[in-house]
């Protein structure tokens, strides 16, 4: 008997291929970390909204009838982009840093580490979302500001770069530490006592020539101090130090950083024991 | 006949005695005081986040606003400011930890399913709340001590009144663990305490005095300045370094107390009818 014969199956395509660069695994990771964010969002974007107001209100209402003068005026400019950069670069390194070490504790972390995604993709996908939520907080927090003060970004394009420049570096920084800590109380170390002193001490709030001698060296050579300089040139115009340094110094930072996250995506035995 | 020996175990009063229910007189002391150690214990084993980190905190916002305001703002009234600002942000790290302290051991057993562990014992809501703030009171006294200690070098200021000083310190950390408590009965997630921190602790404590003095504020403002608890623990509180007030101190005084009052019978009254505790 002669059995009606099967129609080939089609093989199945097991090499499904992309091509040099695997765009739609970083497109995942992205969207996968920054839809986080946003689900979050009385916590991620609202909260940190919320807490620059109150830091403006503190300072308004502290410098009282002072407020008019000269002096007064020119101290609430300068916190005011300072602030502004403080809450876009807070919100890039929590997200990330947040996400991490949660995905770790939970054993969702293979939801990334199964894909072929390569160390640079991954770091890249983890970027774009860190990227995303900061400039997107970081934007509501401008907008409140300028419609609350009249203050226009000055140079919109150098207030870009280094907003966009800032995410990135905070964002990176923010892999290190999620990857590096293994429990929600070592990220609590790492943010009240490397990531809240640098990010605090950079300048935000006050000129660096009003420090006192060991505070205002020590201030030269924190890299953060640079992001926020160039963020302030941009929004008022003018900084402290000149904007292709700031730039120069950044860019490093960042580069630098990038090198440090990569190798602890690829090499870390805290992500893949 | 020869009787048999009784059985051993008929001779052994004392295992048929011990298997009596333990008596509990008109306070379960052996049950309130246990619960008072879990819950020392509980922020005492992660004092990096519970002591050491508000200190930091405390010295970061020291420094960022003495900076930021020193130069303008030299005099609040009759003292130097950083001498003004340093009382009012230990009073801030207080309250906050305080507050952090009860809520987030409420919010956390209520999520992870162990506050059993609390509502099935022999516990009446007084003691079982008195627990909790006692606990909440230590983890504010704790780390308003250690950061006196740390900010003394920076702002120089002296002992006014410590009786001010004890009281306020006493009756802030009661009521921050009060409000810490209600919330975390409250909450059902994490989202709830965290926007009740956010939205409410956090800016109470910062708009509330730690920073300026009242007359600084527009005219409007003032009036609400006078209505706010918190403004009073902060004012006291630093009374008793400073020996200057805004407020009237007695005013200040009874506020605290009754605040505390209201807050507990508040957390009796949910405890007693197991509101969002007992489904």
């Amino acid at each position: 008997m002669t059995g009606r014969a099967l129609p080939p199956v089609p093989a199945p395509r097991l090499d499904r291929r992309f091509g040099r660069v695997h765009w739609l695994g970083i497109a995942f990771v992205a969207r996968r970390d920054f839809g986080r964010v946003l689900n979050d969002w009385p916590e991620t974007i609202l909260a940190p909204v919320f807490s620059t107001l109150v830091y403006i209100a503190v300072l308004s209402l502290a410098l009282g009838p002072d407020r008019d003068s000269p002096a007064g005026e020119a101290a609430l400019t300068f916190a005011l982009p300072g602030l502004v950069a403080l809450a876009l670069i807070q919100r890039s390194v929590e997200t990330t840093a947040f996400s991490l070490v949660f995905d770790k504790l939970e054993g969702s972390i293979a939801d990334v580490l199964m894909p072929p995604l390569s160390s640079v993709e991954l770091t890249l996908g983890y970027v774009l979302a860190g990227m995303a939520a900061g400039l997107l907080t970081g934007a509501i927090v401008l907008a409140a500001v300028a419609v609350a003060f009249a203050v226009v970004p000055a140079m919109p394009l150098v207030a870009a770069a280094f907003a966009g420049l800032g995410t990135i570096m905070l964002t990176l920084a923010g892999i290190v530490i999620g990857i590096t800590a293994v429990k929600w109380d070592h990220v609590a170390a790492w943010f009240v006592f490397l990531v809240g002193p640098v990010t605090m001490l950079s300048g935000v709030f006050a000129p660096v020539d009003a420090l006192p001698a060991p505070l205002d060296t020590l201030m030269q050579v924190n890299p953060v101090f640079y992001l926020i300089d160039g963020f302030r040139a941009g929004v008022l115009g003018d900084g402290a130090a000149p904007v292709w340094l700031s730039l120069t110094v950044v860019v490093a930072t960042t580069a630098m950083l990038w090198v440090a996250a990569v190798r602890t995506v690829a090499k870390s035995p805290r992500l893949r024991p | 006949m020869n009787a048999l020996p009784p059985h051993p175990s008929a001779t052994r009063p004392v295992a048929a005695a011990s298997m009596a229910p333990r008596r509990i007189g008109r306070v379960n002391w052996i049950g309130t005081g246990t619960l008072y150690r879990k819950e020392v214990k509980r922020f005492l084993n992660v004092f990096t986040q519970t002591i050491a980190a508000p200190v930091v905190t405390t010295l970061l916002f020291y420094a960022v606003f003495a900076l930021a305001l020193g130069g303008i703002v030299r005099q609040a009234g009759d003292v130097p400011f950083l001498q003004f600002l340093g009382p009012g942000l230990i009073m801030m790290a207080m309250a906050q930890n305080a507050f952090a302290n009860t809520s987030s051991s409420v919010v956390i057993s209520k999520i992870q399913g162990n506050i059993v562990d609390v509502l099935m014992p022999p516990l009446a809501p007084a003691e079982l709340a008195f627990a909790w703030i006692a606990a909440g009171i230590t983890r504010g006294v704790l780390v308003g001590l250690v950061t006196t200690a740390a900010i003394l070098p920076f702002a120089g200021f002296a002992v006014h009144d410590p009786l001010f000083i004890a009281y306020h310190a006493v009756a802030a950390s009661m009521m921050m663990a009060l409000l810490g408590s209600i919330a975390g009965v409250w909450s059902e997630k994490f989202d709830h305490i965290a926007a009740v921190t956010n939205f409410v602790v956090t800016p109470m404590t910062f708009l509330s005095g730690t920073f300026y003095t009242v007359d600084r504020l527009p005219e409007g403002w003032q009036i609400a300045a006078h209505l706010n608890p918190f403004f009073y623990m902060i004012d006291g509180f630093r009374y008793g370094f400073i020996g200057q007030s805004d407020g009237t101190l007695m005013i200040g005084l009874a506020v605290m107390a009754v605040c505390n009052l209201a807050l507990w019978l508040v957390l009796l009254r949910m405890l007693a009818t197991g509101y969002k505790l007992k489904p």
